[in-house]
């Protein structure tokens, strides 16, 4: 069974339009760096994020008014990505929704904790938007979907395997459609756990290994059995136990595709870490150079949205006039699995 | 509790070679985190705490058990709440089902954390009083915490090997409650329509269920809805138990623990206890397995498990017979 996309809806720090936004990253254009709101006398930290007036359309949804915000960037794109596919968001039809996030609900979590810890309870109100399936939960209500809804949590990588989820829902026959999205949201205590882990950095530099520039953001496609923008293949995930064997673990992952189909450009997850060399390591190995698009220079790194948003840019590129062929979009997750995924036009 | 769990599965069937993981998880490593907050609010020292951090993930205790088991193959952490674990089942069964694997090792994990445990709280959903599931006079959750792993195979490839078959997955139901975040709705659909779909999965008529394991959290809203949905559909002819009365609710790892007790439910055949059982809340006409446990020839079981978020999961797992 061939499961095609067709239908994208994205939020990020530099906007919604999915043809404005690809120009940037085109042009290589950063969203601007802000730093994020933390406790005094603690280090700074800095982050691309998503202007608060673009959730504007969703924020006062009865389900919605008091979410956090990892919520409403998912209802945002989900809710693009169904009308880019033809849908009618009220009524989806048999469709399935599956989620996938790195660290979920952060800012309520940590809010949450934080009131546990200096009064000894926390508020009922942010409680049940700390579960890693709130932003799945929420957007099932708002569609109406009372079928298969999947939240998956992993590094950069549980996007790619919520779209082989999907297309496993799909072969299977059990739905028409189904709606996968990526969401993330930026917080300080966020931007500390990486700084101690060495892992985040207040800007991007491909290749410098400094670290990556957290953001915000959701991404969401609808895969459909017909259409124009094929997914040849995704590889299933390949563990790495450290992050010396990334790279072989994304060959593993390019070894899975099929020999064939020779991508004539990558949409990468570089991202200012180890991650750079590893991928560009198993991608020369695997192909030899290729033409590459980093959008995390412009994006940032919304971790478990960051798979489904160089999807996007996949079909982005194949939507332009321009040389036909396959989409690379390989994936290294910062403590988890590499996968990778090719796209063709098929139009 | 993910290294033991996989050691176990080792020892029993060191023979079994997966090709994928599907593990449930909600908390996660979640006390990791809060020692890194804590220390963070007490303005500790930096740097030290970095391995809290690599912990907190709920993909790392996963990646520990396949390191330690040498399980080199695709794994996903599904968060669906505290149906995490049968959802992990459940998809494990339609993957091999439908032929996209011969072999999954799949299941759920979930610790204890203080988080949770003041969530609970917060919501008043948790008792400092004994657990006691479906009863008239229930006052809430007790937390509990483990794991639990199955070897699900292609059944005939399993027979081909020799394997020993435990039981059969013949059934799996999904639903999703868009009433509330954490209150099912009244009516009881989202899982009747869970169990409604597991039998059609199976194949199988409500008449033909031996023994249902509950969800059962004994919080007012679940035991409800649970209830309410079991009367209607099952009537009172069919044994029920919450098996969370002893265990106390595992979260992520409560459907996967549970479709083991299901599991040995049918090997030893007995009806597992639904303890600190008082009276049937009047709502509803249930056969419960009231406070000791019965002798029973059973066949077929369904395990429900519901989650926050309106997340619902249902499985029916079955005798082996003559599988063997």
């Amino acid at each position: 069974m061939d499961a095609f996309i067709t239908g994208a809806g994205w939020i990020t720090p530099l906007g919604t339009d999915l043809g404005e936004v690809w120009d940037a990253i085109l042009a290589g254009t950063p969203a601007p760096v802000r730093e994020l709101p933390g406790p005094p006398g603690h280090k700074p930290h800095f982050a691309v994020s998503v202007p608060p007036r673009l959730v504007d359309s969703v924020a006062r949804h009865p389900r919605l008014r008091r979410s956090s915000n990892i919520s409403l960037f998912a209802a945002v794109a989900a809710l693009a990505a169904l009308r880019d596919a033809g849908l009618d968001p009220a009524s989806p039809g048999n469709c399935a929704a599956i989620f996938a996030v790195s660290d979920g609900g952060v800012i309520y979590t940590r809010k949450f904790y934080d009131q546990v810890v200096r009064e000894g309870a926390g508020s009922p109100l942010l409680f049940p938007e700390t579960v890693y399936n709130a932003p799945g939960s929420h957007v099932a209500a708002l569609l109406g979907l009372d079928g298969i809804t999947y939240t998956l949590v992993g590094d950069a990588s549980a996007g790619l395997a919520a779209v082989e989820l999907g297309i496993q829902l799909l072969a299977s026959g059990q739905v028409d459609h189904c709606l996968v999205a990526g969401a993330e949201e930026a917080d300080w205590v966020l931007g500390e756990a990486y700084r101690q882990w060495r892992l985040s950095s207040s800007a991007i530099q491909i290749g410098s290994n400094r670290g990556a520039l957290i953001a915000d953001g959701a991404a969401a496609i609808v895969l459909s059995r017909q259409g124009r923008y094929l997914i040849e293949s995704v590889s299933g995930g390949v563990p790495f136990f450290r992050q010396s064997e990334a790279a072989a673990s994304l060959a593993a992952a390019l070894g899975q595709l099929p020999p064939a189909i020779a991508p004539s450009r990558a949409i990468s997850s570089a991202n200012g870490t180890f991650v750079d060399r590893a991928e560009r390591a198993a991608i020369e190995a695997a192909y030899g150079p290729i033409p590459t698009v980093y959008p995390k220079i412009s994006l940032g790194d919304p971790f478990g949205a960051s798979a489904l948003m160089q999807i996007i840019c996949a079909v982005q590129s194949l939507r332009r006039p321009g040389p036909a062929g396959s989409l690379l979009v390989p994936v290294i997750g910062l403590n988890h699995q590499a996968a990778a995924a090719l796209i063709s036009n098929r139009g | 509790m993910m290294i033991a769990a996989i050691r176990e599965v080792r020892a029993q069937d060191p023979a079994f070679a997966p090709q994928q993981l599907l593990i449930g998880a909600t908390g996660g490593g979640m006390t990791f985190g809060e020692a890194f907050f804590r220390s963070l609010a007490a303005g500790g020292p930096d740097r030290r705490h970095a391995a809290w951090l690599a912990n907190y993930n709920p993909q790392k205790p996963v990646l520990d058990a396949q390191e330690e088991a040498g399980f080199r193959v695709p794994s996903a952490i599904i968060a669906n709440a505290c149906a995490s674990g049968s959802n992990a089942i459940g998809h494990a069964f339609e993957l091999i089902r439908r032929g996209r694997r011969g072999a999954i090792l799949c299941g759920g994990y979930d610790a204890l954390s203080e988080l949770v445990f003041r969530g609970f709280d917060s919501l008043q959903a948790s008792t400092a009083e004994k657990v006691r599931p479906f009863d008239a006079a229930r006052t809430g959750l007790v937390l509990g915490e483990g794991a639990a792993l199955l070897a699900l195979e292609n059944h005939e490839h399993a027979r081909a090997r020799g394997a020993r078959i435990l039981g059969l997955v013949t059934g799996y139901g999904i639903s999703t409650d868009t009433h509330h975040i954490t209150q099912p709705h009244p009516s009881g659909i989202g899982p009747r329509l869970a169990m409604e779909r597991a039998l059609a999965s199976a194949g199988c008529a409500a008449q033909s269920v031996d023994y249902i394991n509950a969800h059962g959290t004994a919080t007012l809203f679940n035991d409800a809805t649970e209830g309410l949905a079991i009367a209607q559909l099952f009537g009172n002819r069919v044994p029920v138990s919450s098996t969370k009365s002893m265990m106390g609710h595992a979260l992520g790892g409560a459907g996967a623990i549970e479709a083991v007790i299901s599991l040995l439910a049918i090997r030893e055949g007995l009806l597992p206890p639904n303890i600190n059982f008082t009276a049937c809340d009047p709502a509803w006409d249930l056969d419960i397995v009231a406070n000791r446990s019965r002798p029973a020839t059973l066949r077929r079981v369904l395990s429900n498990s519901f989650g926050f978020g309106g997340t619902n999961a249902s499985l029916v797992i079955e005798s082996a017979g003559g599988a063997n």
